[in-house]
């Protein structure tokens, strides 16, 4: 298995352009977002984004969950527990993370490559006064590098999968977060597992069977083992300031079944 | 120690609510100015039917506790400011419209509540906007109202009288009592000389105009609640206090009409209805009268014979291990007599985009099990943990799926307890109820079917007996006296079987009720 996973790597290493940052977009992967529009906001939507309303709250849970853990906030209210907090969200999409987690205090700011997904995201926030102090740019993770910006926690949910470059991503992301009074700066990423079950649910059951997903919009071929998002996490080098590795956290590949039940492959 | 009389409005809280008031940080405030029950009697005029639930077989403290409406509110509004949440309270408005958004999946603009001050010399008109309007406003919800969300059900063409009585036997409080006060329990509070009778029974007493209900409070009051037509709702608010008095200790401590099984006392086949006699006419019934070498007939007396038999051991049963027991007789009425209408109703919908409905904006009950405010908080209790889960995820409190999964958690728990109720009032409602207006001179003529055993018992001889007058359940035709039979036999036997009623009594107090109080 280590034999195949360095011959991905190095085909992946090869392919990488070191030129502007939107060049490692991949321009497919963006068209498929591109039409969504208001659906974001459409917990019924068929373009795809349906599926996210009944995810977020478990993925939100996790994050709000484990920085509390981390950062000895265990005692406060939930509705407490990340304020305060510098938190990145990378690939924001309509914003359903951003505006969840501004809600719980966090000071959110938040990319996408995508121009029409600011767009949707930014007029979404403005409804609600705790989610109008959301900071939408569009971006991508390399630009922020460059700009030197850390933030306490980094997520980069439902996103790896449509990157052409995970290593690079991983790596860029990890880069941007900085832990503060001692405590652990957090990542969280999460995708979908590459196993057959993944492939059945995710890529057949719901793009063909069902239609929760618009046909296309996973490829199989990119989804990460955990295994490999391990080692991919635990190569990236980081300014060492209080840890050695970066301290991983990821939700584990979690697929979630319209009904909302939560499989863990 | 309550030195004021009880305010007319009360409710009966179930342990459950009081479990919820207590973990909100409310119930520290009304405990002293509430009175518990632990035994709850129910019985009908017409029929030797009883039914008694005791708080000791179940080996908990008390059945429910009755409290004053005004003192709820005011311990919430205190245990509010004692958290110190941000709270600002409007008193003296009312809601003049309600606007929200079109779509309830995706609602992108909040909820706007338009509300109208009563002083309009002092007070301006305000917009609120909000991200979820809860109405708890009520049977007439201006909330449910502007929602554009309509209702369901009925009118009992009954309205309830509610009224505060005192006990006899309770004194002013005194210093010297109190010190030497040997009564173990707060649930009894020693105020007189002597011991005072304890008032910790809730009675119920099914009349065959609806039900008359006396409920416990603190220092020797009473609460009761007389449900019954809107006409003779009107008359007994009408009546002056001491003859309102009159009747309403005739009403709760007349004797049943009879104790025998009225059903039982014709005996020839006359008296059924002609299905059954043509039932019994038919052809298939030929062979087997002929196996019994007896006709339909007399196959039917022997039936009743042996029913009659069971029925007469049942009743002479309940007599002897746990016989009817009278309320205390009334001394005076204190404070004024009101009245409401009761209707049995179902909002449509208990939610629309950014909006729940709660309590008795959604759902109206009629008042003889008690549950009305019950039901309510457990709405509330529900919706709260709804709020709870979504904001613990940052999620937007109008968001359709909260509002659904509080709708679908409460729709159907609420319209079975509605229809159960129903169902108890169907089983007890008499087409042929007749009540005479009371006076004294028709007490002598109205003794005619009363023996004399019952004459020298002082107990009645002061009041007038009513059951003599009402209609005798022996002319009634035979489905009435059958669902009398039915009704009184079933109230009997679940009377003796101790673990049915224990399980009854756990549903009434909503202490099996899976989805609240976690």
């Amino acid at each position: 298995m280590l034999s195949t996973l360095g011959a991905r790597y190095i085909r992946h290493a090869s392919a990488r352009c070191r030129a502007l940052s939107y060049d490692r977009v991949n321009k497919e992967e963006l068209q498929k977002f591109a039409s969504v529009g208001s659906d974001w906001w459409d917990p019924n939507s068929k373009s795809g984004t349906g599926p996210l309303h009944d995810m977020n709250p478990v993925r939100v849970d996790f994050v709000r969950r484990s920085v509390a853990e981390a950062l000895n906030r265990t005692h406060l209210f939930e509705s407490q527990q990340l304020k305060g907090l510098n938190i990145l969200d990378v690939g924001c999409g309509g914003g359903l993370l951003s505006e969840s987690l501004a809600r719980l205090g966090a000071n959110m700011t938040s990319i996408d490559p995508a121009p029409e997904n600011i767009k949707v995201a930014s007029s979404h926030s403005r409804n609600d006064p705790l989610t109008a102090t959301i900071n939408y740019k569009q971006s991508t993770i390399e630009e922020i590098l460059a700009s030197g910006q850390k933030f306490d926690v980094v997520c980069a949910l439902e996103v790896i999968e449509h990157v052409d470059d995970p290593r690079g991503f991983i790596q860029a992301c990890a880069q941007c977060v900085q832990g503060r009074d001692g405590a652990p700066g957090n990542l969280f990423v999460s995708t979908m597992n590459r196993t057959k079950k993944a492939h059945l649910m995710a890529v057949v059951g719901a793009e063909y069977v069902l239609g929760l997903l618009p046909p296309g919009t996973h490829e199989w071929n990119k989804f990460i083992t955990p295994d490999e998002l391990r080692i991919m996490v635990e190569s990236t080098p980081v300014e060492s300031q209080s840890n050695d590795n970066n301290d991983k956290q990821s939700s584990t590949m979690k697929f979630i079944k319209q009904n909302g039940i939560v499989l863990k492959p | 120690m309550a030195t004021d009389s009880p305010d007319v409005r009360v409710y009966a809280l179930s342990p459950n609510s009081i479990q919820f008031l207590d973990r909100i940080g409310a119930w520290k405030y009304i405990k002293d100015r509430s009175q518990p029950y632990t035994a709850m009697q129910i019985w009908e005029e017409s029929g030797p039917g009883l039914l008694r639930f005791s708080a000791d077989d179940m080996g908990a403290p008390a059945l429910g506790r009755i409290c004053e409406d005004q003192t709820i509110q005011t311990a919430i509004y205190q245990s509010i400011k004692d958290q110190g949440y941000n709270f600002s309270p409007y008193f003296g408005y009312s809601v003049d419209d309600v606007k929200l958004p079109a779509n309830g999946n995706n609602p992108s603009s909040p909820a706007v509540v338009k509300i109208e001050p009563k002083d309009t010399v002092n007070f301006q008109p305000k917009e609120l906007s909000a991200r979820l309007v809860v109405g708890a406003d009520g049977a007439n919800s201006m909330v449910r109202k502007f929602s554009g969300i309509s209702t369901w059900g009925w009118g009992y063409g009954q309205e309830a009288v509610v009224a505060t009585v005192r006990l006899p036997g309770y004194d002013q409080p005194t210093p010297e009592a109190n010190a030497d006060s040997t009564a173990s329990d707060s649930s009894a509070p020693n105020t007189g000389r002597r011991a005072a009778p304890r008032n910790n029974t809730a009675w119920q007493k099914y009349l065959t105009t609806g039900p008359l209900a006396l409920l416990p409070l603190w220092d020797g009051y009473a609460s009761i609640v007389w449900s019954t037509s809107i006409a003779e709702c009107k008359r007994l608010k009408a009546l002056p206090a001491d003859q309102f008095l009159l009747e309403l200790n005739a009403a709760l401590q007349s004797r049943p009409a009879t104790d025998k099984w009225s059903v039982f006392e014709k005996s020839d086949a006359t008296n059924l209805p002609p299905f059954i006699n043509n039932l019994f006419q038919a052809r298939p019934f030929g062979p087997v009268s002929n196996l019994f070498g007896k006709s339909p007939q007399e196959l039917l007396q022997a039936a009743k014979r042996e029913v009659a038999a069971v029925a007469d051991v049942l009743m002479a049963s309940a007599q002897m291990s746990d016989p009817l027991q009278y309320p205390p007789k009334l001394e005076a009425l204190c404070g004024p007599r009101v009245s409401f209408p009761l209707s049995f109703s179902q909002a449509r919908q208990y939610t629309a985009p950014r909006c729940a409905l709660v309590g008795d904006a959604a759902h109206s009950i009629h008042p003889q099990a008690g549950q009305g405010l019950n039901l309510g908080v457990q709405d509330a209790i529900t919706l709260s943990d709804c709020i709870v889960r979504t904001m613990s995820v940052g999620g937007d409190i109008g968001q359709a799926s909260l509002l659904k999964s509080y709708e679908k958690e409460r729709y159907v728990k609420n319209l079975s307890m509605m229809t159960l109720v129903d169902g108890i009032n169907t089983v007890f409602k008499d087409e042929h109820a007749t009540r005479p207006v009371a006076s004294s001179s028709s007490a002598a003529s109205a003794s005619s079917h009363t023996t004399n055993q019952d004459k020298k018992d002082t107990h009645e001889k002061d009041y007038v007996s009513f059951s003599a007058q009402a209609t005798r359940p022996g002319d009634l035709p035979f489905v009435p006296k059958m669902k009398q039979f039915l009704r009184s036999a079933g109230m009997l036997g679940i009377h003796q079987l101790g673990p049915v009623k224990n399980k009854i009594a756990k549903f009434a107090m909503g202490l099996d009720n899976s989805s609240t109080n976690k």
